[in-house]
This record gives C-alpha cells, sequence and structure tokens, in this order.
C-alpha cells in the first residue's frame, strides 16, 4: 500500500450532536481493543467458584489473568420480584449485582462482597473493589431461553437475534465511586490502561456468567453459535451525557484517535487483493447486521430503514473493479457524503475496520494524562479571537430567545438521579448542572469586549468567567474537545451525546426509548471466554454471516 | 471514614457550587483535592463554610494565576493549605519563602490514597452539595429521566 497524506475532518464537522448521534463502534472502540489486549495475552477464564442453587441464586467467582495481575467477577444472583424491576438509577434492587475484584478473593471477600453488591449505592466498597455493577433480565428471552433448555432443545435464533442478551446492566461503576478504586490503581497496568478497560473487562466477564446462568437453570449447554448471540444489554440514561462535557481532553483523544485512523485509510492509495476480498465480504456483513437491527421505536426504526437503502445505495463503489482503483478507499469516502449522516458515520467504522494492523496502535493514545489548564499569562485579546475564531456556534444562538434555552441539566434529590427538565414549565433552574457551555462562552464575548490586558487581570474582575475561559483555551490545542451545539437549546437530543460515548465502548443495536434514554447491545458476536483468537473479526455481526 | 480520591473531587465539585463559588474556581478546588491531605482537606471545608467563602477562595485562585504569570505574591495574601494544593492541581510546585510565594522546578504528582475525612467534614460538604440537587416532584420523577419507572421486557 502506498500512501498520500489526507486531512483529519474539521471539528466542526464532526463535534456537531447530529453526528455524533449517529456513531458507530469501531476497532478502535474499547471492548475490542481489550479483547484483542486478552487474545495477544493468551489469557484465559476460569470459574473457581459456582455457588447457584438450583433457583438460579447465588454467588460465582471467575477470574483471568493477565499483564502481570489477577482479576475476579463476583457475581451475585437474588431473588427480583417482576414489580420491583427498573433500569432508572432510583432502582433498589436487581436480578443481579457485580463486582470487578483486584486479585482472587478468598472466602471472606466473597462474602463481603456477596452483601454489598446487591445493595449498590447503598454500601461502601473497598480499594480492592474496582468495578461495581448490577444488571436484570430481559425476562421474557431468559426465560424463553431456559424453557427450550429443559426441553432438549435450543432457544430460537430469531429470538436471541431480536432481543440480542440476556441481561442488561443499569450501570457499572468505576474509578472511585462508593469507595471503590480510583482509577491511579489501575491506571499504569497492562490491559487496563486504556479508558473504561476495567468496566469492560466486567461487561465482558458478566456476559460469560449470563451464558452460564441459563445454561444452568436450563440443564443443558446452549450451542455456541447462538451463545454468540447473546450480548449484554445496557440500559443509559442521562447520567453518561455530561462525562463528555466534564471531560474535554479525554474527549479530544477519543476523537482524535478515530479520526486519525480514518485519515490513514482514506490515504491508502492501492488494495491488496485480500483487503479487497475482506472489504467486500464486511459490505456482506454490514447489510445483513442491519437487516436484523430491529427496533420499536417508530423514528428510530425509520432512520435504520433509511440506513438500509443508503447502504444498499453504496454497492457500486464496492464491486472488485471500484476497489481495485486508484484511492479506492477515498472513493468510498466520498460516495457516502451524498448519503444520510448514520451512512457517513457507518462508513467511516467500515473502511477503518479491515485496516488493524494500519490503526490499532492508535488506541495508546485514547487515555489522556493531561488535564486541563488556564494559562492567566494570555492576552485577553487573543482569547476573543479565539472565541470568534472557533466558538460560531456560540455566537450564532441567542439564549434570550425561549428555544435557545428551553432546557436545563439536573441532578435530583431522589437518589441523585441525573435528568433533563422544561426551563419554563419546571422548578429547578437555579440549581442546574452548568453544561450550559454555550451561554456561559457568549456571556463571556460580551464581558471581553473592548478589554485589555491579561487574562489573570480580566478575571480579577470577572471571577464568574474562570470556568469559560479555560474551555476556550482548552479548545485552542484540543480542537475536538468540545461538543459544537446549544446543550440547553431546544433541540438538543442527549441521546446524542450518549449514542456517542457508548459507540467509543464497541455498543451497537441502539434501541431508543425516548431521546434520554436508550437501550443498547454489548459483546454481540463477540468471542466467547475460549474463543479469543476470534477477537479480531466481530464487528457489526451478523446471524445470517456467524 | 475513607473516601476516595474520585468520590472527594466530585463532592468538592458540588459543594463548591452550592457554596456559590464561580464555577471555574469550583473546579479548580474540585481538582485540588487530587493533591490534599486530610488536614488541607478540612482547610479548605472550613473555608468554604465561612460567610466568604466566595472571595477567599477566589483569592487564592487569583495567587496561583499571579505565581503562574511569574509573580511571587506576598506569603500573607492567601491560605497555605490551600494554595499549595490549588497550585499543585495547576500543575505548580511552590514553597513559601520568608516574605513571598516561589515557583520550584518539577511537576507535583497527585496522591493516590484514598483521604482520611471526618464524618463531620464529609457531612458540611454534603449539606453545601445538597443546595445543587433539585428536590423532587411527581412530574420530574416521571419525565425527567426519559424512562419508565418499571422496566420489564
Amino acid at each position: 500500500m502506498r500512501h498520500t497524506a489526507v486531512p483529519l475532518r474539521p471539528p466542526a464537522q464532526v463535534m456537531r450532536l447530529a453526528r455524533m448521534g449517529a456513531a458507530f463502534p469501531t476497532r478502535l472502540s474499547f471492548l475490542p481493543t481489550l479483547l484483542r489486549f486478552l487474545r495477544d495475552e493468551n489469557a484465559k477464564v476460569q470459574r473457581p467458584v459456582w455457588d447457584i442453587d438450583a433457583n438460579g441464586f447465588g454467588h460465582a467467582v471467575y477470574t483471568i489473568a493477565f499483564g502481570g495481575h489477577s482479576y475476579s467477577l463476583v457475581a451475585v444472583s437474588t431473588d427480583l420480584p417482576s414489580e420491583q424491576r427498573t433500569d432508572r438509577v432510583i432502582a433498589t434492587r436487581w436480578d443481579t449485582a457485580y463486582v470487578l475484584y483486584d486479585g482472587v478473593p478468598d472466602a471472606d471477600e466473597i462474602a463481603r462482597i456477596c452483601r454489598a453488591a446487591p445493595a449498590q449505592e447503598a454500601a461502601r466498597f473497598t480499594p480492592r473493589d474496582l468495578v461495581l455493577s448490577r444488571a436484570n433480565k430481559s425476562v421474557r428471552l431468559f426465560d424463553h431461553v431456559v424453557d427450550a433448555l429443559r426441553a432438549g432443545g435450543q432457544p430460537d435464533a430469531r429470538r436471541l437475534l431480536e432481543t440480542g442478551y440476556l441481561m442488561r446492566t443499569t450501570a457499572v461503576y468505576g474509578n472511585g465511586k462508593f469507595g471503590i478504586a480510583d482509577r491511579s490503581r489501575i491506571a499504569d497496568r497492562p490491559g487496563l490502561c486504556g479508558p473504561f478497560m476495567a468496566e469492560m473487562l466486567t461487561v465482558w466477564l458478566i456476559r460469560g456468567f449470563t451464558h452460564d446462568l441459563a445454561e444452568h437453570l436450563g440443564g443443558a449447554p446452549i450451542e455456541p453459535r447462538l451463545k454468540r448471540l447473546l450480548g449484554i444489554g445496557n440500559a443509559t440514561g442521562l447520567g453518561m451525557a455530561p462525562f463528555l462535557v466534564s471531560h474535554p481532553l479525554l474527549l479530544d483523544a477519543w476523537m482524535q484517535v478515530r479520526e486519525t485512523a480514518l485519515a490513514r485509510v482514506r490515504a491508502i492509495e492501492t488494495l491488496e487483493p485480500s483487503d479487497i476480498t475482506r472489504l467486500r465480504r464486511l459490505a456482506k456483513r454490514v447489510a445483513a447486521h442491519l437487516s436484523e437491527w430491529q427496533v420499536p421505536d417508530p423514528a428510530a426504526q425509520g432512520r435504520i430503514d433509511q440506513l438500509r437503502t443508503d447502504w444498499e445505495a453504496m454497492a457500486p463503489t464496492l464491486t472488485e473493479s471500484a476497489l481495485s482503483g486508484t484511492a479506492p478507499i477515498e472513493a468510498v469516502f466520498q460516495a457516502a457524503r451524498t448519503k444520510s449522516v448514520e451512512c457517513q458515520e457507518l462508513t467511516v467504522a467500515f473502511l477503518i475496520e479491515p485496516f488493524g494492523d494500519l490503526v490499532d496502535g492508535l488506541t495508546d493514545c485514547m487515555a489522556t494524562p493531561f488535564l486541563p489548564r488556564l494559562d492567566p499569562s494570555m492576552p485577553v485579546a487573543q482569547l476573543h479571537e479565539a472565541i470568534l475564531r472557533d466558538w460560531d456556534w456560540v455566537l450564532a444562538a441567542d439564549f434570550a430567545q425561549p428555544e435557545h434555552a428551553a432546557q436545563f441539566w439536573y441532578v435530583s434529590e431522589e437518589k441523585l438521579e441525573p435528568r433533563l427538565g422544561a426551563r419554563f414549565e419546571e422548578e429547578g433552574a437555579d440549581r442546574e448542572t452548568p453544561l450550559d457551555v454555550a451561554r456561559q462562552v457568549q456571556a463571556l464575548a460580551v464581558d471581553l469586549d473592548g478589554k485589555t490586558g491579561t487574562v489573570a487581570e480580566f478575571l480579577r474582575a470577572h471571577a464568574v468567567h474562570r470556568s469559560a475561559v479555560r474551555r476556550i483555551q482548552t479548545l485552542m490545542h484540543y480542537p475536538y474537545a468540545e461538543i459544537r451545539d446549544n446543550l440547553i437549546g431546544a433541540t438538543c437530543k442527549p441521546i446524542d451525546m450518549l449514542r456517542c460515548k457508548l459507540a467509543f465502548f464497541g455498543a451497537a443495536k441502539f434501541d431508543p426509548k425516548s431521546d434520554r434514554w436508550t437501550r443498547i447491545t454489548l459483546a454481540q458476536g463477540a468471542p466467547l471466554f475460549d474463543e479469543l483468537s476470534r477477537a479480531d473479526d466481530w464487528w457489526l455481526p451478523a446471524f445470517s454471516d456467524p | 471514614m475513607k473516601r476516595t480520591r474520585a468520590e472527594t473531587a466530585a463532592q468538592a465539585l458540588k459543594a463548591g457550587r452550592g457554596a456559590g463559588l464561580p464555577l471555574g474556581v469550583a473546579e479548580e478546588f474540585a481538582e485540588a483535592t487530587a493533591f490534599m491531605n486530610s488536614d488541607q482537606l478540612d482547610r479548605f471545608v472550613e473555608l468554604l463554610t465561612s460567610s466568604g467563602a466566595r472571595s477567599a477562595l477566589t483569592s487564592v485562585c487569583e495567587a496561583v494565576d499571579d505565581l503562574a504569570c511569574g509573580g511571587r505574591p506576598d506569603i500573607g495574601v492567601t491560605d497555605p493549605a490551600v494554595l499549595v494544593p490549588l497550585a499543585a492541581g495547576r500543575g505548580l510546585t511552590v514553597r513559601a519563602g520568608k516574605k513571598r510565594w516561589k515557583v520550584l522546578p518539577g511537576a507535583p504528582q497527585p496522591e493516590k490514597a484514598p483521604l482520611k475525612i471526618p464524618g463531620t467534614v464529609w457531612a458540611a460538604l454534603g449539606r453545601l452539595a445538597k443546595q445543587t440537587y433539585v428536590p423532587e416532584s411527581a412530574a420530574s420523577r416521571a419525565r425527567g429521566a426519559g424512562a419508565g419507572a418499571i422496566d420489564n421486557d
């Protein structure tokens, strides 16, 4: 392959909510990155403890060693009355609860975790506990699988495909919450140094537990080809959205990695025959995956239907003849630009997928040791120039107009659940969570007008703008650090932020329940515990292409 | 009780906002908790719960601005217990001379171990943090999160 340089897609295009909300997982996403690492480590999952009764209640321990450390998932299954099953943060009981433990727990530690994990946020944990999670059954599917196995058969593949998981996690907590280990404990460890790696490990191990639990209750094994169809679901609400705003350098790192990967593959001048074959096979798998992606919400299903149509229309760019030409990846990329945003982002992920040799090393840059830093010596004139140059979406807004300030983010007193309110209809805007970055920057621009001197001098007179100043300075060096939309406007859909982050996790089969809540599937099609050799080819899996 | 660095920072941010600090000041002090020992956190909370919290803590940020610009603020200008970790959070190692603060070479490293925080101090942070929560209402519960209260499939 020869290459010519291609620039990264500009932040003004990439960092808009509508495009972020059309994101797809890529091979650079965290879960596939973890599984490739585990494959390279020849890591083995063992199950030293299985103390589950005939009704499926009790506990189990799974262990895995890599990078010089051992880690264990302690899974606790308890009886949950149906009417108490909720995915909301306000839940107090769950079907199952989990801790990812640093090491191999002894009997005392297992007993401690079995007491604490089911209580979740109401309990305190220790620095040996790395991740805390819980999951609820997809009851109809879980019961169907168990019943089918008990009857001597196998579950219906169509039903497995339709739901995609036996259980849904409703929170996966890491980094110091409720007393669990701060991320600094594992940040230098091989395999866990990337963002959310401990959480991804937990989710992948939980998936295996759900398989084992169903097989235990059903009294028979699920065929591997069917088991692969069962990933882990997740119900995600607003709590995830503020993360992208409060971690600008991390967001910039993730975006820069993905966009750099895209630029690299676009720059390929000619393809090897094996790459052409792989791309064409992958394109068919994408079509099959899209045909298997069905959701109840009519608007969301409408977008998937449009995506299917757009993908079919891409076929002429994916013939052997077309891919044998010069700059074929670029040609496919350009062809997608006439299609829906979803098709464009799907194409981005598709084009990156076959070229692991070219892009996988970039995942080392997904984590960043840096934090935003205020530069008080900067002349305010330079700051003002930066606003005019980089913050056009801010300058265009008129926050006196109701539609530009229609919503407010807040945290409810009840279990500290993140919520979104209608500013002019509900109480609480006086306590809003400060995600109104655009409004803050606009207010700063007004007060900066005509000022001279340094940032330090300006902030002495205008301390209220300190946060906005730092954000502007950050964007000057980290161009993908900001979501370039008004997050309190009437048209802001939090689900766009959720989908962006979840795509980086490796989630697929987005199933929105509202514009602020979605279910997704992680690890559907992913290698089972004893299949890590398959860790390199399970992106957008399809049942008709196992 | 021991509190992790992450939950201390998160609570400090909410408490700072609840105390009426400018957002950027609250953010910097939340980040500074990664560099605080228990005594320094106690002093921070003492200042945060005082009547002059806003001006006292904002002036610490301004003193660090001065240091970052190459200045050498008078040692009397602010409380060392909070200035040192705040400067560390901004990447500066500082030391008090006889009359003035000065920046030393080398970047400070955050503490990794959880902090032992007395219940009274945590409760004080919690009271301030509560000022950032919106009281519960039926409408908020029903529509604010975008999902139903019962979730079976």
